[in-house]
């Protein structure tokens, strides 16, 4: 197998993208809060949960997607990995929605006190 | 809003932010900090055995294991985990001159050279005669089925479907001239032609193709096999062929039948056509009708591409080069021609197959080599027995021993009894024709001592042999042996089967069990004492050099050992010999520990008798980008300059050169992998890269991408059509992609990546 290279690519999603990818959503979930007057620490505690559980998901949907295309899709190298930093994109993007829907709907139990507060003033 | 008032609301929600995060760090822990990846899970599969009785045991079934491998295993298996650990953390009392070498720059190794002319052949004389029986086959190749091989094409000949005309064909010629309008047809489930215009070119007519959908190498044993019939009919003429080409449109493999119009004359050819414009062929002549098949193959085992026609044997080239064994098959045509002008009948195809003769499964990790090795007889005595000890660490109800027992010498029928913990699991006469082959099922988990014990055994010395032997999980996964207990008789002996070589060295390994007192342990090959040592001890001794690969009998014995029926325990009995090693040269800080190394090391020999030394070798000078190629030159002048520097084995490539450097550009760019294997040229590990990457720990990525990369050294690899890798669809399998299921402190190969391995330079 004389003068044939073969790389061997690694994970895409490293250390600091994830926790880039952690702060970002804590901003969601905290302005969504934040705008809801949410002040109960269970809202908090599991807003957190959430949070943890996005994080993961979408580490875990990103490295499903790169192994998907790398071995079962037959582009080249170069192609693949635009395909799968666009894919990590909207996966991030697609996470980014379903929780702001969720926490949108998501009741505080001090949301009625939160909106007479508000109607005081 | 007042300034207290947005002072309020802002140290509230950089209070909540900072409540929320902290809470997301605490919770998940993980993402900011290596995972440990070193810790398998372990998984309570209750795998229930209530349908099958305790005196039958089950027959091998790989689709059943396949099935339901790959959904609980999530990592390194714990067995083949705690044997690489057990060996690495061994102090070795090391009796080998061989391994206090030390490498010196830019001195190349001699290896001693096999034994040659007297030795040697007293050496293989005696290796013969010890069972001619012994062969790679009979191991545990043949009980993984990996005789069964990949199937790339298979057609009955009963539709034409999939096979594409080719009016225009760029690549080698099959004739002087491809005609369209020509049909391909079904007759019978047999191919054949429509009838092919006149012409005035020497050799005319028509080919269709089809692409394989799984690329294979010429090395994976590549093997075309294709039924012809020839029906005489006086006065008319037509050739068929099958033709193998590889990636460039080049001919492989040809396989064809001429008729000459005159008289009954026909012929059968077979050819292999080499790279650049050798060609080797076989023919046949035959005379009025017949059918028979035509073989083309490469044989992995005689390291030879061999040919059959019409049942005759023939080899067409023996040792041939690692370009040509490199070489893709990446499609099948079939043709039939006319010549000039002649009236034409059509020949016809039967059937074609095309496939590699390596282990199809992925799902499987690689079994690791058995500790009954190539053959472990029973010893001499009325109650013969073997005694082993075994772990089950998962939560399982259940786990099996499986067990292939041969006839030898003996020319009776024997009981066989199985005893686990002193209790019967098995018993039943095995008879001198089948032996034993067969898993037997046993309750429960943790450590057992199981006891194979046949009676009578006293009747010639080498009755009975155990030819495999190792506990698995339902799913077949390799579970754990302890050791091997010595048999009760003064002078204890435990007799092998085994292949040596090169630099043949034993690891063995004695603990005390019921029998503290100390004991001397002594090895033989071939009735030679080889070395002696007296107490509880791990030793490596070398055996010495042999032609390679040749079988030996090797002893190890005890005296005494009558003491206690479960007196000591060999915990680690390894025989192995050199066949390849790796040259590390590294840069500040990116050295691999000598434990990383040593687990790979432990890894090889855990699979067979195959041993790839590690040997941290210099650093290198510090460059923060290695550039392997400027200005689309390949490789750099920097590259060069190193190589002609550090690299000690040019020109062996036995050896590889694995280069640890901080980023690796080419062309100014920085590389996005983390390791690259370059034939020829060495391996280039992006070391920075995986620190940078944070998520792993920096010596299970290490371990991985050596063990991937060093995998392409020894042949290792599938194909994308596009030329491309193709990587393991098992994720867990070093050979797929680095991620978070591979990349781990004991990576391995699956069954179907190690099964394509074949060293280089032998």
């Amino acid at each position: 197998m004389q003068g044939i290279p073969t790389g061997d690519i690694g994970p895409t999603v490293n250390a600091s993208m994830l926790f880039i990818v952690a702060v970002m959503l804590v901003l969601l979930v905290a302005t969504l809060g934040y705008r809801k007057r949410a002040r109960a620490l269970k809202y908090w505690i599991i807003a957190a949960i959430e949070v943890s559980v996005f994080v993961f998901s979408w580490w875990f949907l990103s490295e499903m997607a790169s192994l998907a295309i790398i071995t079962y899709t037959g582009y080249p190298l170069e192609i693949s990995l635009i395909i799968i930093n666009i894919l990590i994109a909207l996966i991030f993007l697609g996470l980014c929605i379903l929780l702001t829907v969720i926490e949108r709907y998501r009741g505080t139990s001090n949301m009625e006190s939160s909106v007479h507060v508000f109607s005081e003033e | 809003m007042s300034y207290g008032r947005i002072l309020t609301f802002g140290l509230r929600w950089t209070t909540k932010v900072l409540l929320v995060f902290l809470l997301v760090v605490s919770i998940s822990g993980t993402p900011f900090g290596a995972i440990d990846s070193s810790k398998p899970e372990f998984n309570d599969d209750l795998y229930s055995i209530e349908n099958q009785s305790i005196n039958s045991p089950e027959v091998f079934d790989a689709s059943v294991l396949s099935s339901s491998y790959q959904e609980d295993n999530t990592t390194t298996s714990l067995g083949l985990q705690s044997t690489i650990e057990r060996f690495v953390n061994t102090s070795w009392n090391i009796k080998s001159e061989e391994s206090l070498r030390l490498e010196a720059n830019n001195g190349t190794i001699d290896w001693p050279e096999p034994r040659s002319s007297e030795d040697s052949d007293i050496i293989s004389t005696v290796a013969k005669d010890l069972n001619s029986s012994t062969s790679k086959e009979a191991g545990i190749e043949s009980l993984r089925g990996d005789s069964s091989g990949t199937t790339l094409l298979s057609d009955s000949c009963s539709s034409t479907s999939g096979w594409i005309v080719q009016n225009s064909w760029t690549g080698e010629a099959l004739m002087s001239e491809v005609q369209s309008g020509i049909s391909l047809l079904v007759s019978n489930d047999r191919f054949m032609s429509s009838s092919i215009p006149s012409s005035s070119a020497y050799s005319h007519g028509g080919m269709w193709l089809k692409t394989l959908t799984y690329p294979a190498s010429l090395g994976e044993g590549l093997d075309l096999e294709v039924d012809f019939e020839h029906v005489f009919n006086w006065n008319k003429a037509g050739h068929a062929g099958v033709a193998v080409f590889d990636m460039n449109d080049e001919i492989m493999f040809r396989v064809h039948i001429t008729d000459a119009w005159y008289g009954s004359r026909s012929d059968a050819f077979v050819g292999y056509y080499a790279l650049g414009t050798d060609t080797f062929t076989q023919a046949i002549q035959k005379s009025y009708s017949w059918s028979g098949t035509l073989r083309i193959w490469y044989d992995r085992t005689a390291d030879a591409i061999k040919a059959s026609i019409l049942g005759t044997s023939y080899t067409l080239v023996t040792d041939p080069s690692e370009a040509e064994l490199g070489r893709f098959a990446k499609s099948v045509s079939i043709y039939f021609t006319n010549k000039l002008n002649f009236a034409y009948e059509s020949k016809f195809i039967d059937s074609i197959y095309l496939g590699v003769d390596t282990d199809p499964d992925t799902a499987f990790e690689a079994y690791p080599l058995t500790p009954a090795m190539d053959g472990h007889w029973f010893p001499r005595e009325s109650y013969s027995r073997l005694y082993f000890q075994v772990n089950q660490p998962y939560i399982d109800t259940s786990f099996y021993l499986r067990i292939k027992i041969e006839a030898d010498q003996d020319t009776y029928d024997r009981t066989l009894t199985v005893t686990v913990e002193g209790v019967v699991h098995y018993t039943g006469v095995i008879t001198n024709e089948n032996g034993f082959d067969a898993r037997v099922p046993v309750w429960g988990y943790g450590t057992r001592k199981v006891e194979l014990k046949i009676n009578w055994g006293a009747h010639v010395e080498k009755g009975w042999k155990l030819v495999h032997f190792y506990p698995e999980r339902a799913n077949g996964e390799p579970l754990e042996i302890v050791g091997e207990y010595f048999p009760v008789a003064n002078i204890a002996r435990l007799t092998y089967l085994a292949r040596l070589g090169t630099d043949s060295r034993i690891n063995l390994k004695l603990e005390a069990d019921q029998d503290t007192y100390s004991r001397t342990t002594r090895v033989y090959v071939d009735g030679q004492l080889k070395h002696s040592d007296t107490g509880d001890d791990a030793w490596e001794w070398s055996l010495g050099n042999y032609p390679e690969d040749s079988v030996h009998e090797v002893v190890v014995e005890l005296q005494f050992g009558g003491y206690a029926q479960w007196g000591k325990r060999l915990s680690i009995n390894r025989v192995h010999h050199f066949k390849g090693g790796v040259e590390v040269d590294y840069m500040s800080g990116h050295a691999p520990s000598q434990e990383d190394l040593d687990v790979l090391e432990a890894y090889y020999i855990l699979l067979g008798y195959d041993r790839a030394e590690f040997h941290l070798d210099d650093e290198i000078p510090y460059l923060y980008e290695f550039d392997l190629s400027t200005d689309g030159i390949w490789p750099s002048s920097t590259y060069w300059t190193y190589s002609n520097a550090y690299r000690d084995h040019i020109g062996d490539s036995k050896w590889e050169w694995l280069v640890c450097a901080n980023y690796l550009i080419s062309n100014g760019i920085r590389e996005s992998y983390w390791g690259g294997h370059w034939g020829g040229y060495g391996i280039f590990i992006h070391d920075q890269l995986m620190i940078d990457n944070g998520l792993y720990p920096i010596s299970a990525c290490r371990r991985t991408i050596i063990l991937h990369e060093y995998g392409h050294h020894i042949n290792i690899i599938d194909w994308k059509p596009n030329g491309e890798e193709q990587y393991c669809a098992n994720f867990q399998c070093a050979m797929a992609s680095a991620q978070f299921f591979n990349i781990l402190y004991y990576p391995f190969y699956c069954a179907h990546h190690w099964s394509e391995h074949r060293w280089p330079g032998w």
